[in-house]
């Protein structure tokens, strides 16, 4: 029964990894940037949601809308007012500068909140929904359903209303898209602040699952990039079989193969960048 | 004293660095500049900062050559940095079970080693372009400092028992004093610190014959055009793996130096591999010019005077907690107002003006 109870950890892992990395497969697909700020962000919404728990008592999928609304302000002021001045800019630059910004925020982060480790707790978080002899910690239910629903509001929103068309018009070509009335400014400012609000709900629903300190994040920027190759660049569905994928990656490695899980993660995407390139479900030839 | 070194220091290179000026003025302030870093020990009581100023320029000079010679945006150097220091600490120390070799044969050796480990590598992450091979390179970085923990390798049982420590201390031999009459020098003050200088000047050495070399042209075609640089006859793949190797040996060089110097390796892994070091070569050439001679010299200068000069003004304890925050900033506002480094004025006419860094500012906006 050991080998289920891993599945269904790493599945509900994997939900949470899908978000993570379909905040980083939008910016990266739209944009056509890395951003290495991701991991910034997600700390700075699970810092959020942990001090509005524990110094007014918010309960953390309360506080969820306000943390992404929060990071989705912070996102777009910076792509609007500074990474759009390095869009035309060589890959180094716009590398740099994000990694500048994810390594500014963390060692603010650890300036004002120390290094210590931390943890939003609900009254429920140690309560689990038994299943047979399964464990199902309501924290964990509730992230993996709210990383489902965030999903598939991700994809109705691009694919139905207009602002989601002018985002992927963008994408496709960004020339034609300018010509045709889009403000291109505006949509990467937009898009960028989308990428982070679905960082920031990752990094809320984290916050109740595991305890966290600033030096904890840096391995999401890697693992994020990982789930976008895997599953394909620009696809909705692929980052979430991409996710899932690594969740059960991260947990079984853990336990079975290797207990330095980055190696193996880091294989893994070696082999799939040069035997698939595009991906499981991405398009040949998508950029 | 450390501060009017840097200050002369960069005034001299700048001048070596025009490319306008006559020959033999350029050759004249490059031997005043060496002179001076040869006399720096005897005239100021610590050279720590020089030290770390020179390490730096050594590592920094390794990233240049792939990152701006060869135009691949390598992000993963601190593997090689970390990985050199270990190894030459396996050679080194004289814990049981290690080899207890001198520096001389342990910190070549361990260039050698990581320079042929760098090159397995290559050949898999250089058949990556443009972002994948950031990230790849990234991954490599963060994968290393868990590669030489892994029990299965390097583990009391592994392939190579506890060669990394595998839990037990592992340590560089002390840095022998050397004994001139009956003056004995500090070895931190002199040994180590012209070991640094060594290091540092191994890396303009290599990189300035690079510029001269029929080498050295094929990398910049392959960072101008790589299908051009192919079909004019430049073996690219063999090209971009030998530069990644000598970007790596000049890396594990400057990291075997401050590894000595750090003496403990059970506890540094993790200042080692930090994102710190990761991100400081990179902004070393970026402050003075990427994939130019005299950009790593003028950078490092500029980036630890910088830091000399801070420390000087406020409480080491009050810079220490701001140094990571002060650094990521500086990182951010390079990026911005100076990407061509100041090389850019030192080979153009352009003056040094507020529009300048303005213009760089909107140069590429969408």
């Amino acid at each position: 029964m050991d080998f289920a109870q891993h599945l269904l950890n790493g599945l509900l892992q994997g939900c949470i990894l899908a978000l993570i990395g379909l905040g980083f497969s939008l910016v990266w697909g739209i944009l056509n940037i890395i951003n290495l700020a991701h991991a910034a962000f997600i700390m700075l919404a699970a810092y959020l949601t942990y001090f509005l728990w524990a110094l007014i008592g918010v309960d953390p999928f309360i506080s969820l809308p306000l943390t992404m609304i929060t990071l989705f302000g912070i996102g777009y002021v910076m792509q609007r007012y500074v990474i759009n001045l390095v869009m035309g800019a060589s890959i180094l630059t716009t590398f740099l500068l994000t990694f500048g910004f994810e390594s500014l925020i963390v060692n603010l982060a650890l300036r004002f909140f120390s290094a210590d480790t931390r943890q939003a707790r609900p009254a429920y978080a140690n309560a689990s929904l038994t299943v047979g002899p399964l464990y199902l910690p309501y924290t964990q239910l509730g992230a993996v359903l709210v990383a489902l629903l965030l999903t598939m509001l991700l994809y109705v929103f691009l694919d139905r209303t207009r602002t989601g068309s002018s985002i992927r018009a963008v994408g496709q070509d960004r020339v034609a898209a300018r010509l045709m009335g889009i403000d291109i400014a505006r949509t990467y400012a937009l898009t960028f602040g989308l990428g982070a609000a679905l960082a920031a709900a990752s990094g809320t629903l984290l916050s109740t699952t595991s305890g966290f300190a600033p030096n904890g994040f840096a391995a999401f920027n890697v693992l994020a990039f990982s789930v976008v190759v895997l599953g394909g660049l620009g696809s909705i569905p692929g980052a979430l079989l991409g996710g899932l994928v690594f969740g059960l990656v991260y947990e079984f490695s853990g336990t079975y193969v290797l207990p330095q899980r980055d190696v193996v993660i880091f294989a893994i995407l070696i082999l799939v960048l040069v035997f698939r390139p595009a991906g499981l479900l991405g398009r040949e030839g998508y950029r | 004293m450390n501060l009017a070194i840097f200050v002369v220091g960069l005034a001299l290179a700048i001048v070596a660095a025009r490319p306008r000026a006559p020959a033999s003025q350029r050759r004249l302030a490059t031997a005043a500049l060496f002179g001076v870093m040869l006399a720096a020990p005897f005239v100021s009581s610590s050279t720590s900062i020089l030290f770390d100023a020179l390490t730096a320029m050594c590592i920094a000079y390794g990233w240049n050559i792939i990152g701006g010679f060869t135009g691949y945006a390598a992000f993963g150097n601190v593997a090689y940095l970390g990985l050199g220091a270990f190894v030459a600490a396996g050679f080194m120390s004289r814990q049981p079970g290690h080899l207890a070799w001198p520096w001389f044969v342990g910190i070549p050796l361990a260039v050698v080693v990581t320079a042929l480990v760098a090159g397995a590598i290559g050949m898999v992450v250089l058949r990556l372009r443009g972002h994948y091979f950031s990230i790849a390179t990234l991954g490599v970085g963060v994968a290393m400092p868990q590669v030489i923990t892994a029990d299965f390798a390097f583990g009391p049982h592994g392939l190579i028992p506890n060669f990394f420590g595998g839990g037990l201390p592992l340590n560089f031999p002390l840095a022998p004093e050397v004994q001139i009459g009956d003056r004995s020098l500090d070895a931190d003050r002199f040994f180590l610190y012209f070991l640094g200088l060594f290091s540092a000047l191994i890396g303009w050495g290599v990189t300035r014959s690079l510029a001269q070399r029929k080498f050295g042209y094929g990398l910049i075609a392959i960072r101008e055009n790589e299908e051009a640089a192919e079909v004019m006859g430049v073996d690219t793949t063999v090209s971009k793996v030998l530069a990644y190797m000598l970007s790596a040996a000049l890396a594990a060089l400057g990291g075997a130096v401050v590894g000595y110097k750090l003496t403990n390796m059970t506890n540094e892994a993790d200042a080692l591999f930090s994102t710190t070091n990761n991100l400081q070569m990179i902004v070393i050439c970026l402050i003075g010019g990427v994939g130019t001679l005299w950009g790593p010299w003028i950078g490092a200068f500029v980036l630890f005077g910088l830091q000399e000069a801070l420390r000087t003004v406020s409480s080491s304890a009050e810079f220490l907690a701001w140094q990571g925050v002060i650094f990521s900033l500086l990182v951010v506002l390079v990026v911005l107002f100076l990407p061509r480094g100041v090389m850019a004025f030192v080979t153009s006419r352009t003056r040094l003006t507020w529009r300048v860094f303005a213009r760089s500012l909107v140069a590429n906006r969408v």
